[in-house]
């Protein structure tokens, strides 16, 4: 155990007793319909999407003009850190596919074909400036993805990214300003537009306002990965 | 220690006023300027003086006042030069300056120079003033800063005084003051011949412009200025004394004779001042003693009798408030006009008087102006029980003299009780609470008729008792009424132009009143002097109509919420369309939608509004969807670049300019706003009026609403072109002989066609059907407007969040008191009702609400504010405003009111919050009904009456099936929910037409789009619903035939069953109402469809959109339909 996460254990054990809550987002759509649990809406999507007509079912995104918008979503931050989490299959020519997006603030999408990529804005300019990512990400067949974003008591931050439930990843960054809190939508499927869709099918996506640790990850993550 | 410092320099910064004692860091003494005994004596040479710390001190947008104790040593000798002027007031830099000047001293001078200007000043204001060296007289100069955007007018007025009295004072239209770092200076300006000569004492600086009764409080203050009360003052009845406060008031009265006469009057009136009450004092009164004592039921008059100087009315005393009620300026009447190129004036108070036919009902007052300017001014005044009318005429018998403007009548109410307050007919109505001391923050002139002056009186009340002041002029002639708080009483003035016939304009020309004034006492407040009012207007007016008001459509009565529907291209159309139904749907009534910006600038500018092309299509949709769009025009501007996309003069000199308004100063008076420059037009040339009749026949084959902004709001300007055939100067012209006869004409021309126009004004109530009153969102408001005229008028709406945002709070209170008072609920924007919150709820719990209203607001009447046991809680918001600037309006947190319909009274009560609250009407009524409850119950007033959070309530007195029918609404309403966001409105990817076939099944290939839901990748159904979801297939035409049922092909398994699909039908797609549903049940799973029928409540014919809706997520899959 290095160094800081020792010093880090209270606000880790703190982070496994909240996110016992309920996650803030938490669509489904593997049943073979869409199901909502959560605090948040169902999303408005744009777009004629399809669905698959095999099990998991899944709502499928085109790549050009299907996204979501999540009701209430100008109001979801990571201020206290949080989770971002999606059961997703990538088309197998997906090159850089959202998943979530807020302008101006955070981000988690495919980049350059096999890469998990997060992004915030830390240093108060209109740049996301604290990347993180990760390669193997597969295309053409399902799999877990999250980014996590913890805050330290010594005013730092770490990202950390999980592919089927494992640990991957991690930035430490500190924000300059403070956390870059915006009002902007959040979207799933979209990012800035052009190339920044997201061509796959999204079986699940669940977004919690607290940082879950890696058991839990990884519990969330074989719950669906069983659904294969 | 600040006893002997009497020089000083106080400060005013924000709203904390603090006096400091001088010290020689605040003035800066330079040359040889010493300070003595608190007295700085300045040379005229080389002294002035420097103000520490007012470096930043400019004419701002909280203006500046200069006020000081001067002694001039020279008493003005030589035109032009040094003894003729002095310079009070300056800043380094010299932004503005304040002295005296002009040939031989002889006037009072205050200029600004403009930041954009050369260097000249450009803002002078001038008034004469008899220079009287070596007595200490006390100047000050308010510079104030306006702000009417909204009419394209924007500036400051600056207003000068002597010894607290006004001087001159001027306004200065889109004026922007330089600013300079410089010091404020005493005594200096460019200097040289402009060095003061003379004392200075006790300077104050003010970083705001004082009113008048704050000015008039330094004077009282000095230690040098000795205060000249306006009162007059007989020393020959300094030892007599009266017992009765009738007696006291005849007593004081009697100063106003001349002293011999007052004197003989007071002898052989010993007896009845020794009264011991009012009656003794009347019994007792002598009427042998030269002045005659009216005795009337609510007032006690007193007249000199037979003739003498000034005016022959002494005083009026209310003798139930036991109070005397005019005094010092008693209908007091002046003149101003020019012989030659000389001003020249007259005012009664300095006439000789002869009092003619004086009887039980009235008299005649003659005076007679025997010197350069000869005239005669008659007056005939009746007695009223309750008061006194006169009207003036004057003849003038000079052929060489031009009257210009009459100030008629001038008068002034003492205090009248600790909780004293004034009526200012602004807008709908302001109440000034304190206002011998307070001003209200939007001015105490206005203009009549216009939004500043929208009913032609005032009243003034304290202690339970008010004094009405008001004109009877038939037919709504422009005049200025100016209010004042001024030593410790209430002073109003009233002013008209002169009309100067063609054939007089080198003099000659007469004044006759164009009614009559009165002044009378009454019991109450604001809402008893409204009633005296309404029973004038309603049976004399030129502008009244009955109720219920038949040349105004019901539909438009009837209409609830009004919404801002500006477009400038066909996509924002689309998407603001889709989004205005969507609220229209929400709302569930029908939607009044204003629209500016309609008309196409490549087309050409104001005055000619021609379309978009989008727009009669998009409009002709709205329509079909229930509601009514009013496109914008301009009915008094003509844009100076009126060329496509305003590049070229297109038609203004060749057609418009003929027909603007020339001033008196031989200029069109021009309106800026943002880049553009716009001609004020003459309503009474025939040439502007055939333009506007033109324009408003086109715009009517748009929409069945015309919007003319501004007439009802504006200032009427007397027009001096000789060419247009009118009088000039003629304060008929504008509205009588002018608007009056023009939209007389196009309501008879256009009947149906509801023509409106900005805010509303009396005079023109007959002209146009409702005002949009955006700008009643100011503090202190009453419903006086409303009290008066009711349904008469519609009024639409208060400005929303389009200018500015208001605060969240705001809205509530905002729309309940719009609900209570009868306007209708917005003017909303499209985008502020974007959220399914508390905000859009409220909107559709007031529309329903005002819906159960209706009758009351349209032809009932209101009854007076209703009174509480216990306070009300007051509720401080910022409110949006015209500008981005929010004010801070405190109303109750239950806003309420009451009207009568027949024998039917109901009470309405609004909490405006989200808190518990609670209220105690003290009011006589039978049934109660709050929202929620399923049916009234017995009213009583000691229960009072529970509100929850932004409920609503009724009480009614009399019929008890208005009561049921009133709980029916307020049940229904409590039932309501926010909706749905508009995140949610839809676009489908295709807009197809089917020509459906009986019995064959239509599958999702068919469909127009979908939204929120998604198709099979096979496509052979439709899955993942959301709540919401819609398919839409388009345009189908079900042939003559009536269909009356449908039939579906769904899928859903056991543990998701019981969601409902729904059939939505209708003209348009955002207008679909549900036309049947059905609940499926479960069919085993996902893929295992089965047919079901849905029964249609209505059947369905010809052409119609057709959507399937899906109430909840995972509702079912569904595959085709048919029928």
């Amino acid at each position: 155990m290095n160094k800081k996460l020792f010093a880090s254990l209270p606000a880790v054990f703190a982070g496994a007793l909240l996110c016992a809550q309920e996650p803030v987002l938490d669509y489904d759509y593997t049943s073979g319909a869409f199901e909502r649990r959560g605090k948040t809406p169902p999303p408005v999507v744009a777009g004629e999407t399809l669905m698959a007509e095999e099990l998991p079912g899944a709502i499928r995104f085109d790549g050009k003009k299907n996204f979501m918008t999540i009701p209430g979503g100008k109001s979801f931050s990571l201020r206290n850190g949080g989770t971002l989490f999606a059961f997703v299959r990538f088309a197998e020519d997906e090159e850089h596919g959202m998943l979530f997006f807020k302008l101006n603030e955070f981000l988690l999408g495919l980049y350059s074909k096999d890469r998990l990529y997060f992004n915030i804005r830390a240093r108060g300019g209109e740049k996301f400036d604290a990347p993180v990512m990760t390669a193997s990400v597969p295309r053409g067949k399902w799999c877990t993805v999250a980014a996590v974003l913890r805050p330290w008591k010594n005013g730092s931050w770490t990202a950390f990214l999980f592919i089927d439930g494992v640990r991957k990843t991690s930035n430490t960054f500190r924000f300059a300003d403070g956390y870059p809190e915006t009002k902007a939508d959040l979207t799933v499927g979209r990012g800035w537009g052009g190339t920044w869709f997201l061509k796959g099918d999204i079986g699940a996506l669940r977004l919690y306002d607290t940082p879950l640790d890696e058991k839990q990850i990884l519990e969330l993550s074989d719950k669906y990965l069983k659904r294969k | 220690m600040r006893g002997f410092l009497s020089l000083f320099l106080t400060v005013f910064c924000g709203v904390t006023l603090f006096a400091r004692p001088f010290s020689g860091k605040d003035l800066i003494l330079r040359g040889h300027a010493k300070l003595e005994n608190g007295v700085v004596k300045l040379n005229g040479t080389t002294d002035f003086i420097e103000l520490a710390g007012t470096e930043n001190w400019n004419i701002g947008k909280k203006g500046l006042t200069c006020a000081g104790s001067f002694k001039l040593y020279d008493n003005a000798s030589g035109g032009g030069k040094k003894e003729s002027l002095d310079m009070f007031f300056s800043k380094g830099g010299t932004p503005f300056i304040f002295g005296r000047y002009g040939n031989y001293g002889h006037q009072l001078y205050s200029n600004i120079r403009p930041a954009s200007s050369d260097g000249k000043m450009k803002a002078p204001v001038m008034s004469e003033f008899t220079p009287e060296p070596g007595v200490w007289h006390h100047f000050a100069v308010v510079y104030e800063p306006y702000n009417d955007h909204a009419q394209g007018d924007v500036g400051y007025y600056t207003t000068t005084y002597v010894d607290g009295n006004r001087a001159g004072h001027g306004k200065h239209s889109f004026l922007e003051p330089a600013q300079t770092a410089g010091r404020i200076e005493v005594g200096k300006g460019w200097g040289g011949p402009w060095f003061f000569h003379g004392e200075v004492a006790e300077i104050n600086v003010f970083q705001e412009a004082l009113n008048e009764a704050a000015v008039e409080e330094l004077v009282a203050a000095s230690r040098h200025v000795k205060f000249r009360s306006a009162r007059k003052i007989n020393p020959a009845l300094g030892g007599l004394r009266a017992v009765s406060p009738a007696g006291k008031w005849a007593l004081q009265s009697l100063h106003r004779l001349e002293p011999e006469r007052g004197k003989a009057a007071a002898a052989k009136l010993k007896a009845a001042f020794e009264a011991a009450d009012d009656e003794t004092f009347i019994r007792a009164f002598d009427p042998g003693c030269g002045v005659a004592l009216i005795v009337r039921p609510q007032v006690l008059i007193l007249i000199g009798k037979t003739g003498g100087t000034g005016e022959p009315l002494l005083g009026i005393y209310d003798r139930i408030g036991r109070k005397s009620v005019l005094e010092d300026k008693l209908l007091n009447w002046s003149f101003s006009g020019r012989i030659g190129n000389r001003k020249t004036g007259a005012s009664s108070g300095d006439l000789k008087y002869t009092v003619k036919d004086l009887d039980g009902r009235g008299f005649t007052a003659v005076w007679q102006g025997n010197g350069r300017a000869g005239f005669t001014a008659e007056s005939r005044y009746e007695f009223l029980d309750d008061g006194i009318a006169a009207d003036l005429r004057i003849d003038n018998r000079t052929p060489g003299l031009v009257l210009r403007e009459v100030t008629f009548p001038e008068t002034r109410t003492p205090k009248l009780g600790s909780d004293d307050a004034f009526l200012y007919p602004f807008q709908c109505g302001a109440e000034v609470r304190n206002p011998t001391r307070n001003s209200f923050r939007h001015g105490q002139f206005g203009r009549y008729p216009s939004s500043t002056m929208t009913m032609q009186f005032t009243a003034y009340y304290g202690g339970g008792r008010g004094v009405f002041l008001g004109w009877q002029d038939p037919r709504g002639t422009l005049k200025n009424m100016r209010a004042t708080g001024k030593r410790g009483g209430m002073e109003f003035s009233w002013q008209q132009s002169v009309a100067i016939p063609l054939g007089k304009l080198a003099g000659g020309n007469s004044y006759a009143s164009p009614g009559r004034v009165v002044f009378r006492v009454y019991p109450g407040r604001w809402y008893e002097a409204c009633m005296l009012h309404k029973k004038w207007a309603l049976s004399h007016a030129v502008w009244r109509v009955p109720v219920p008001r038949r040349d105004t459509p019901e539909w438009f009565k009837n209409i609830p919420a009004v919404f801002n529907y500006t477009v400038i291209n066909h996509e924002i159309a689309m998407a603001r369309f889709a989004r205005l139904m969507a609220i229209r749907n929400y709302l569930d009534v029908p939607v009044y939608c204003v629209a500016y910006a309609w008309n196409d600038p490549a087309l050409g500018g104001w005055p000619y509004f021609r379309p978009r092309k989008f727009i009669p299509g998009i409009y002709s949709q709205i329509r079909k969807a229930g509601c009514v769009v009013e496109p914008y025009i301009d009915s008094r501007l003509w844009d100076v670049m009126d060329g496509p996309d305003r590049k070229t003069d297109w038609r203004y000199s060749s057609h418009g300019k003929k027909f603007a308004v020339i001033d008196e100063n031989g200029k069109i008076p021009l309106e800026h706003y943002t880049r553009s420059t716009y001609a004020v037009m003459c309503p009474c040339v025939r040439g502007w009026q055939e333009e506007l009749f033109g324009q408003t026949a086109f715009v009517r084959t748009l929409a069945p609403a015309v919007y003319h902004d501004q007439v009802m709001a504006g200032h009427g300007i007397p027009c001096f072109n000789p060419d247009h055939g009118h009088a000039l100067n003629d304060p008929a012209a504008w509205l009588d002989k002018g608007y009056r006869p023009l939209f007389r004409r196009i309501r008879k021309a256009m009947p149906g066609v509801v023509q409106t126009s900005e805010e509303v004004s009396e005079a023109y109530l007959d002209l146009f059907d409702g005002g949009h009153v955006w700008r009643w969102v100011f503090d202190g408001q009453v419903p006086a407007f409303q009290a008066v005229y009711g349904g008469r008028m519609q009024y639409y709406s208060l400005v929303f969040d389009s200018h500015g945002k208001g605060e969240y709070a705001s809205n509530f209170v905002k729309m309940g008191n719009s609900l209570v008072n009868g306007l209708k609920l917005g003017k909303f924007e499209l985008e502020e009702v974007h959220d399914a919150d508390m905000k859009r709820l409220f909107i559709k719990k007031m529309c329903h609400l005002r819906q159960a209203l209706n009758d009351y607001f349209n032809n009932g009447d209101m009854l007076p504010p209703i009174r509480f046991a216990d306070p009300l809680p007051l509720l401080t918001t910022g409110w949006s405003t015209s500008s981005k600037a929010l004010e801070k309006v405190t109303m109750p947190k239950i806003v309420s009111n009451s009207y009568r319909l027949g024998d039917t009274d109901v009470f309405i009560f609004v909490n405006t919050t989200g808190e518990n609250l609670s209220c105690r009407p003290l009011i006589r009524a039978d049934h109660l009904c709050v929202e929620g409850a399923s049916s009234p119950v017995k009213f009583s007033s000691g229960k009072g009456i529970a509100l929850g959070p932004y409920q609503s309530a009724a009480a009614v007195k009399g019929s008890a099936d208005e009561a049921r029918k009133l709980q029916k609404t307020l049940h229904r309403i409590a039932a309501f929910t926010p909706g749905e966001s508009f995140d949610n409105l839809v676009r489908f990817a295709d807009l197809r037409r089917i020509a459906a076939v009986r019995g064959k099944w239509l599958k999702p290939a068919d469909a127009s789009g979908y939204y929120n839901l998604s198709k099979s990748a096979s496509g052979k159904y439709f899955g993942n619903t959301v709540q919401g979801a819609l398919i839409s297939y388009g345009v189908v035409d079900f042939g003559a035939e009536k269909v009356s049922k449908l039939f579906i092909r769904a899928a859903v398994p056991e543990s998701y069953s019981g969601g409902t699909v729904e059939v939505l039908a209708g003209p348009a797609q955002n207008s679909c109402r549900v036309a049947g549903k059905l609940t499926v049940p479960a069919t085993g799973s996902w893929l295992d469809f089965r047919e079901f029928v849905i029964p249609l409540e209505k059947p369905l014919t010809g052409e119609c959109f057709l959507m399937f809706r899906f109430d909840r997520n995972g509702c079912c899959n569904f595959s085709e339909w048919r029928f």
